[in-house]
């Protein structure tokens, strides 16, 4: 899941992972708000992909409501976001799987989402 | 002339040293400092006028200007310019160039290549920093016997405008072997009674104390001015550490300086705060940190986050339970927590504050200032009574 106020970045995301990975299925959020709707509606993801800066509810915020489900707490989080302060990347880091910055590449992206799975894979 | 270093990567080099300088300085120093500096080079490297550094009440990354001919100049004339520059701002800042120094401006360009290479090849940064070290150990070496022994008559003399003399002896034998755990050198500390004349007791160590790596050694210095201060329950802070200079002289003032031992921020603490009444104020200090940068929500998931981890490595954390409700948090500390070691508490202090800080980067030593201003000087004290030095932390995350 990717959770981006920007349509552009919700697009561009989706359409790349898909487009790369015939496994991948990327659902889209517009905020918070929309991301516990799919969660509620049980679309648990894989992993998250996070923006910090949004309007209504911010990503830390996200992060935290996140924490407050003991079936949503297990999901990865990767921040991608354009908030390049060594303060939110160093706070970031401590709870995320990767703090990705804006602009990334797609390569990038994929390669860090790779990593995330496999280790969650492993992991159970 | 291609150019590995242009005037552009000079500005951020000239920058980068303007920002280390007024860390230890102020901000108008570093400028002052730094346009002196190149006035004095210029006749060496006429190219230098190419340079100008001004105060400017517009923006301080603006008040140094590279004109673009410098990019005409010789790389290695260059180079070697910019090395008299940064080995002249560690001479003029005397011991407030300490290792760190060097250190920082070299790690500052981690991110910046090609400048990162050649700050590392071509100015000999490393050297200049094993020469700190050299004449550094070679002063202390010789001293930190003498200095130790200075010491101890100090706080005597000053417990003993507090106490008779027999109990101020008593008192100080009594804070060495509290303080023994963590630094087994005072072992080797004796206050001898001197039997051929009455009341005069000398000072004698019989073992050697050089071995001691420097930042033990400083350490141990500081938290023994720390005890003594606190059994004393000395009130004023400021006349402790006036009573402790004017008496230690300014020679070893200068050697307590260049040891980085804080004494001019000690501040003793006549509060008696249980160790749940640290803990407390410590997690509340840290979400406060950190929501004030992420969001107070994202704090205390972090903080409950960290929890569980350290909880594994160490068991007094098990004594406590961050407890999320909606905006806000509860915090429970078991009162069996103050039955924890105190050499027990004050590793789960440390390992609380750096697994906070472990990413911050460069902003780690600007944390730990933020920590003690939001935790306050009664409590950084006595969580340094504990033993933790936060000027030490501060130095290492730097």
């Amino acid at each position: 899941m990717v959770i981006d106020d920007n349509p552009m970045i919700l697009f561009s995301v989706k359409e790349g992972l898909e487009g790369k990975f015939d496994s991948y299925a990327v659902e889209g959020a517009e905020g918070g708000k929309q991301c516990f709707e799919l969660l509620n509606e049980g679309k648990i993801p894989d992993l998250i992909l996070l923006d910090i800066m949004m309007p209504d509810m911010n990503g830390w915020d996200v992060y935290a409501c996140l924490q407050d489900d003991e079936q949503w707490k297990q999901i990865p989080i990767i921040f991608l976001t354009a908030k390049t302060d060594d303060y939110s990347k160093g706070f970031g880091k401590l709870v995320c799987e990767y703090y990705i910055e804006k602009p990334f590449e797609l390569d990038e992206l994929a390669k860090r989402i790779e990593e995330v799975l496999e280790k969650k894979v492993n992991k159970s | 002339m291609v150019h590995q270093i242009d005037h552009i990567a000079v500005k951020a080099i000239l920058n980068v040293l303007r920002r280390k300088i007024a860390r230890r300085t102020s901000e108008d120093e570093a400028i002052d400092m730094l346009s002196r500096f190149i006035l004095e080079l210029t006749p060496k490297y006429e190219f230098l006028k190419y340079i100008s550094v001004n105060q400017t009440v517009y923006s301080e990354s603006e008040s140094i200007w590279v004109a673009p001919e410098l990019n005409e100049v010789e790389e290695k004339q260059m180079l070697s310019a910019l090395h008299d520059l940064v080995r002249k701002s560690v001479v003029e800042m005397k011991e407030k160039a300490d290792f760190f120094f060097i250190r920082e401006f070299q790690d500052a360009f981690e991110d910046i290549e090609p400048v990162k290479k050649t700050i590392t090849d071509d100015i000999p940064l490393n050297i200049m920093q094993h020469e700190y070290l050299v004449n550094r150990a070679q002063t202390l070496s010789l001293e930190k016997n003498q200095l130790l022994i200075n010491l101890i008559y100090v706080l005597l003399s000053i417990e003993n405008s507090y106490l008779p003399e027999r109990e101020s002896v008593e008192l100080m034998k009594q804070s060495l072997q509290e303080l023994l755990p963590k630094f087994p050198f005072f072992y080797s500390i004796e206050i001898i009674k001197n039997p051929e004349e009455k009341g005069y007791y000398t000072v004698e160590i019989t073992d050697d104390v050089q071995k001691i790596p420097t930042y033990q050694f400083a350490d141990a210095i500081y938290q023994l001015i720390l005890h003594i201060g606190t059994k004393l329950q000395i009130e004023d802070s400021e006349e402790y550490r006036n009573k402790l200079k004017y008496k230690l002289g300014k020679r070893n003032t200068e050697l307590l300086q260049k040891l980085n031992v804080p004494i001019n921020n000690l501040h003793i603490t006549t509060s008696s705060f249980s160790k749940k009444d640290i803990l407390n104020q410590l997690i509340d200090s840290l979400i406060i940190i950190i929501g004030e940068r992420t969001s107070k929500l994202f704090a205390v998931a972090v903080m409950i986050k960290i929890m569980g981890n350290v909880k594994q490595a160490n068991t007094l954390f098990s004594d406590i339970q961050i407890q999320k409700n909606q905006e806000k948090y509860n915090l429970f500390i078991y009162d069996t927590i103050e039955s924890a070691s105190d050499e027990e508490f004050r590793k789960s202090i440390k390992k609380l504050i750096e697994s906070v800080g472990t990413h911050l980067g460069q902003k780690r030593g600007e944390f730990i200032s933020s920590l003690k201003l939001m935790l306050g000087e009664d409590y950084v004290s006595t969580i340094e009574n504990y033993g933790l030095n936060f000027h030490m932390l501060e130095m290492r995350f730097d």
